[in-house]
């Protein structure tokens, strides 16, 4: 099966800006596949991949909030 | 028989072509290449015969009663012989009329790969497309090649074999271009944008389909006609040759062919990326070498108006290696 992209014209043009930058054809294949594979992926998933250490940023955002809240309550 | 990489950890290209069979591996940072003709041939056991093969270092393997003759050697047996070699694949697959066809596939890619020698060492291998009528046996392909190769110590994967000629061959337009890899039994063709494969395809008519038909008409051998077609065959029109006159006929019904195929396939599909520039077509493939292919073709994609604005239309530079090339850099990436 194709993988799934999104012919936006603006990302894939930044894309190709960002990837002509790079003079050796295999970084370059390297730089645009990792590019590719995440603008391949649905939404959602692209937006908790875009957190670095998910499962840890969370339960500490979790924390800080809980610590704000009964702070405030105090 | 060597079967021990030198450097057993770097990754690997394979092509596991109709006709040949080539390996590509990186050394300080730059491609080189072996190759093995895809055939074989059988010769009745005898001790005689097989100390001669041993004393003249011919790759064989007794197989009970029978000597096998396989890879290159093949080919020049044949020519003294005059028989016909024997293929382990046909139109892209494994052989379904060849009972030797995966043990025969096994001894060649051992000899070009060897085994690993570190565990889950990476291959990719380049597999057909499949055709517009569908190719149930792809899949059987496919995983009996992984599993040679498995068994060998790597970790393999496959890759489409116009995809591997985009990457191979177009680094210069970003990965986006029309590859085509016009091989023995097929001619793969990939559309892709930004390394990204869009239209993938096959059509089953390439050099196999020339040499059988040419083959058909002047009572010639095909693989004499293959040999002659490698050697010293121009396409510049008919002359008083009947065997050039035959391979120019059929040449001419590929091009037309694979011209038809690729422009209808573009125009019929509906997730075509707009394209803002021209994008290039590359040939590759030991069908695409004699000279003339490239202006036939040429004038066979403008026959008529063509889906998307074409830039330039060339022949590879290397058009034997451009598949295994590619295959190498998708697994260094």
């Amino acid at each position: 099966m194709l993988p799934l992209i999104r012919w936006n014209r603006n990302p894939l043009r930044r894309l190709e800006q960002s990837a002509s930058r790079t003079a050796d054809p295999l970084e370059r294949l390297r730089f645009l596949r990792q590019r590719v594979t995440l603008l391949s992926l649905p939404a959602p998933r692209r937006r908790r991949l875009s957190l670095p250490g998910s499962p840890t940023a969370v339960a500490l955002a979790a924390a800080l909030t809980l610590a704000f809240l009964i702070w405030r309550s105090i | 028989m060597n079967t021990t990489e030198t450097d057993n950890t770097s990754p690997l290209g394979l092509d596991v072509g109709t006709s040949r069979i080539v390996v590509a591996r990186s050394v300080d940072k730059k491609y080189e290449f072996d190759s093995q003709l895809n055939a074989f041939l059988t010769l009745p056991y005898s001790k005689l015969a097989e100390s001669l093969l041993i004393r003249e270092e011919v790759f064989h393997e007794v197989d009970g009663d029978e000597i096998v003759v396989a890879g290159n050697d093949a080919q020049k047996f044949a020519e003294v012989f005059h028989v016909e070699t024997r293929r382990p694949m046909l139109r892209g697959v494994l052989n379904p009329q060849e009972p030797h066809s995966l043990a025969v596939l096994r001894r060649i890619i051992t000899r070009l790969v060897g085994k690993a020698g570190s565990e889950g060492r990476k291959i990719v291998f380049s597999i057909p497309a499949p055709s517009h009528a569908g190719d149930e046996s792809i899949a059987y392909h496919t995983a009996s090649i992984k599993q040679i190769l498995t068994e060998l110590g790597y970790d393999a994967r496959p890759i489409d074999e116009g995809l591997s000629v985009v990457f191979g061959e177009m680094g210069a337009s970003n990965y986006t271009g029309i590859g085509i890899s016009c091989g023995s039994g097929l001619c793969n063709v990939c559309l892709a944008v930004l390394s990204v494969p869009v239209i993938n395809f096959s059509v089953n008519k390439a050099g196999d389909f020339i040499d059988a038909q040419s083959s058909a008409v002047t009572g010639e051998l095909a693989t004499r006609l293959r040999v002659q077609k490698e050697r010293n065959f121009k396409l510049n029109g008919l002359a008083g040759d009947r065997v050039a006159n035959a391979l120019t006929v059929y040449y001419d019904d590929m091009i037309h062919t694979l011209a038809t195929t690729l422009r209808s396939t573009i125009s019929s599909t509906q997730r075509l990326p707009k394209l803002d520039q021209s994008v290039p077509v590359v040939l590759s493939g030991g069908t695409a070498m004699p000279k003339g292919f490239l202006e036939r073709f040429t004038a066979a994609l403008r026959t008529e108006d063509f889906p998307v604005r074409i830039s330039q239309v060339r022949v590879s530079d290397d058009p034997l290696n451009s598949t295994a090339r590619g295959a190498l850099m998708a697994a260094l990436c």
